[in-house]
């Protein structure tokens, strides 16, 4: 169900504006809304808070201290120092803020000096691969002054581009050049260019343009001759990783020693700017503060409670009269633990917010419907008794290997519930990995044999449409109700009458109802079509054929089923044909494991379409707001005040 | 030579309606997989989205069976 909402005015003396603020905070129970203007006072009264603009000195200084967070790797404020640094006063979390300035200095410093170093090792690493690529050709080589050298890598694929480049290089040097090249791993061949220095510039432009990746030699090497080039550049690079090393203790040093401060006061200083906008989207006349906005009904006495007590008797908390019209409740879900695994896919569609999203404040939750009715869905079309078991297995073991993690959640009620009802009709239809358990274990069906009872297994899942449908409606009915939306009642009710007055036409036809039903029913429709004409227009019938639609669309509970069960049965043929045992084991293996994956993944699609599109449609309201309380850091460690992620208490 | 055209009447009930779906799959998917590309979080509509048009061969199936059973 959905959490009942109260619309407050929190109204204070301008002077004590701050401090509600900061106790409503801590509190984190308010969804803010932005100041009206109450009825009866012109804006010169009440206006926007001018004495707080949105920029605070705690802007800059967490820039400052977030900056440094960055630096120092993320990771969230322990609670302890969180606790310590949320009540300290404007000026001391400030000089907080500024004694943290040399930790920052220092930092950057470092960091900046990481990245060159870093930069400077990879550099020397790659000229010191290409000399050691050509270390055999090089020990030929005599020791020339005078001669500049640049190293070039292509791939191997492109190596004859060398002897391309060694044709220019001798025109432009008049043959006073040389070229050395060896593999340096079997995708990359390296190779040296030697020319007399003064035609460096030249050749930089012959080599400009080529997509080559050259390798520049560090202006402290030019000039070494190549036979020590290897020990010396493999020395500086040493130095390097070293100096690295260093730097990285350093920083990892002071991230130990400063890393949660630096943390827990960005949080604070978060709260600390989020209370100053809130304050200045707050209501503000000469004497008088106001800051609205709406909680749970449930937490109304301590929010008065807690600013009483903290601010004073001169605080008034005026509850405005319940509006359950008002669109803009937030919306928060209360369920039971096990069903709150379906809360999110209550809210799937939000991105798409004229489909289906967040249900309206005021109208029914489809969480329960949904969490009942999605792994009957899921469990009707695979109905495998074996596959049931395995996923229960892969649930286990994911628990097992992600135990804590928010989505495990979410996935294990869903999953199991899945699991339990595909291993029951799994029992029903007598399946266990297709026709195995009946051709080893003799295990037949209880109920029905899919493979054969095709047109009974059409009739229900056409009946269980026609049920969803029809309760889609009632409940469209309630919500129209609950909502005051005279006409969406006569709609719907006029699409119910339609549905039932189809189907014992139908029946008439069919000769399997009494003439009088029949021509009742033809009434009952005529009439029908006359209301939806008046309340939604010429487009009313066409909605009549959408929900016969709806109702046809069921059939995929038994189409996907038939498909499941039949690749399921070919897995278990063509696993008999080899006459090698293990090879037909394998094959049934893969086979089945293709059935697997594909059933419950497209199963789950299937079972979560046939409640949006078909179900849901019919009453959810769209166009909820979520419930975002105004939550300070000290309730984020999820110990004191737990905020759902749907957003309820 | 009736029960062979009611098997033809069948699978063309069914092939049709496939190639419908099919086809409205494949301008769902195409337009689908840009948007996923730029939007990850809306991958799980996309794939609703992608399952939409296999009505048209769910109602295919539906009449290919009265086809042959009723």
């Amino acid at each position: 169900m959905l959490v009942a909402m109260r619309r407050v005015d929190i109204v204070a003396p301008r002077r004590r504006g701050a401090d509600v603020v900061r106790v409503v905070h801590r509190l984190g129970a308010l969804h803010l809304a932005p100041f009206e203007l109450p009825e009866g006072l012109t804006p010169g009264v009440f206006g926007v808070n001018p004495a707080t603009p949105p920029g605070t000195p705690f802007d800059a200084a967490l820039e400052r201290v977030a900056d440094l967070g960055e630096l120092l790797g993320p990771r969230i404020g322990p609670g302890h120092l969180v606790d310590e640094l949320w009540d300290l006063d404007p000026v001391a979390l400030l000089r907080e803020a500024d004694a943290l300035e040399p930790v920052r200095a220092r930092v950057a410093a470092l960091t900046g000096e990481r990245v060159l170093l870093g930069s400077e090792e990879a550099r020397l690493g790659s000229y010191r691969r290409l000399v050691e690529g050509l270390s055999s050709a090089i020990g030929h080589l005599p020791s020339i002054r005078g001669y500049g050298s640049t190293g070039i890598v292509v791939h191997t694929r492109y190596r004859a581009v060398i002897g391309l480049i060694r044709d220019e290089l001798e025109e432009l040097t008049g043959g006073r050049c040389e070229i050395l090249a060896a593999e340096m791993d079997p995708d990359r061949v390296a190779a040296i260019l030697l020319y007399p220095a003064r035609v460096a510039e030249d050749v930089r432009a012959l080599l400009g343009g080529r997509d080559l990746e050259e390798v520049a030699l560090p202006e402290e090497f030019q000039g070494v001759p190549f036979d020590q080039l290897g020990p010396e550049l493999g020395q500086e690079q040493s130095r390097v990783q070293v100096r690295l090393a260093t730097v990285e203790a350093e920083l990892a040093a002071l991230s130990a020693a400063h890393g949660a401060r630096v943390a827990a006061l960005r949080d604070v200083l978060e709260d600390r700017v989020a209370e100053a906008r809130a304050l200045h989207d707050s209501g503000i006349s000469d004497h008088l503060v106001i800051l609205g906005g709406w909680l749970p009904a449930g937490r109304v006495a301590e929010l008065r409670d807690a600013l009483a007590a903290e601010v004073g008797p001169e605080v008034l908390v005026e509850e405005r009269p319940h509006q359950a019209r008002d669109p803009r409740t937030p919306v928060a879900f209360e369920n039971q633990p096990f069903l709150r695994a379906f809360e999110p896919l209550a809210s799937f569609f939000e991105p798409l917010a004229s489909f289906i999203s967040m249900p309206r404040y005021g109208s029914l939750d489809p969480t329960p419907l949904l969490a009942l009715t999605f792994p009957a869905f899921v469990g009707l079309m695979v109905a495998d008794v074996g596959y049931g078991l395995l996923l229960l297995g892969l649930l286990l073991w994911a628990r097992r290997r992600w135990r804590g993690e928010p989505l495990m959640g979410i996935v294990w009620p869903i999953g199991v519930l899945s699991a339990a009802a595909t291993i029951g009709f799994g029992v029903l239809f007598g399946e266990w990995f297709g026709d195995a358990g009946q051709q080893f274990l003799g295990l037949g069906p209880v109920w029905l044999d899919r493979r054969e009872a095709i047109v009974p297994l059409l009739v229900l899942a056409i009946s269980i449409g026609v049920a969803q449908v029809g309760l889609g409606l009632v409940l469209g009915m309630v919500n129209a109700v609950l909502l005051r939306h005279r006409s969406e009642l006569a709609r719907r009710a006029a699409l119910l009458v339609s549905l039932v007055a189809v189907l014992v036409i139908i029946g008439w036809l069919a000769r399997l109802m009494p003439a009088v039903a029949g021509q009742v029913a033809l009434a009952a429709l005529l009439v029908a079509l006359v209301v939806l004409v008046a309340t939604a227009g010429l487009a009313g019938p066409i909605e009549v054929v959408g929900v016969l639609g709806n109702v046809l669309s069921y059939a995929r509970l038994m189409a996907i089923g038939l498909a499941s069960v039949m690749l399921a049965l070919v897995a278990n043929r063509l696993g008999g044909l080899p006459e090698n045992v293990v090879l037909g084991v394998v094959v049934a293996a893969v086979i089945h494991a293709l059935n697997l994956v594909l059933g419950f993944f497209d199963s789950s699609v299937q079972g979560l379409r046939l409640h949006y599109v078909e179900f849901f449609s019919k009453f959810v309201e769209p166009g909820g707001v979520r419930y975002e309380p105004f939550v300070s850091a000290l309730a984020r460690d999820g110990t004191r005040l737990p905020v759902r992620p749907s957003g309820g208490p | 030579m009736d029960e062979s055209i009611r098997f033809l009447a069948a699978a063309l009930a069914v092939g049709i309606a496939g190639l419908g779906t099919g086809w409205a799959q494949s301008r769902i998917g195409s337009a689908g997989a840009g948007a996923v590309a730029e939007k990850p979080e809306v991958t799980g509509t996309i794939l609703i989205l992608v399952a939409l048009p296999e009505t048209i061969v769910i109602l295919g199936f539906v009449v290919a069976a009265m086809i042959l059973f009723l």
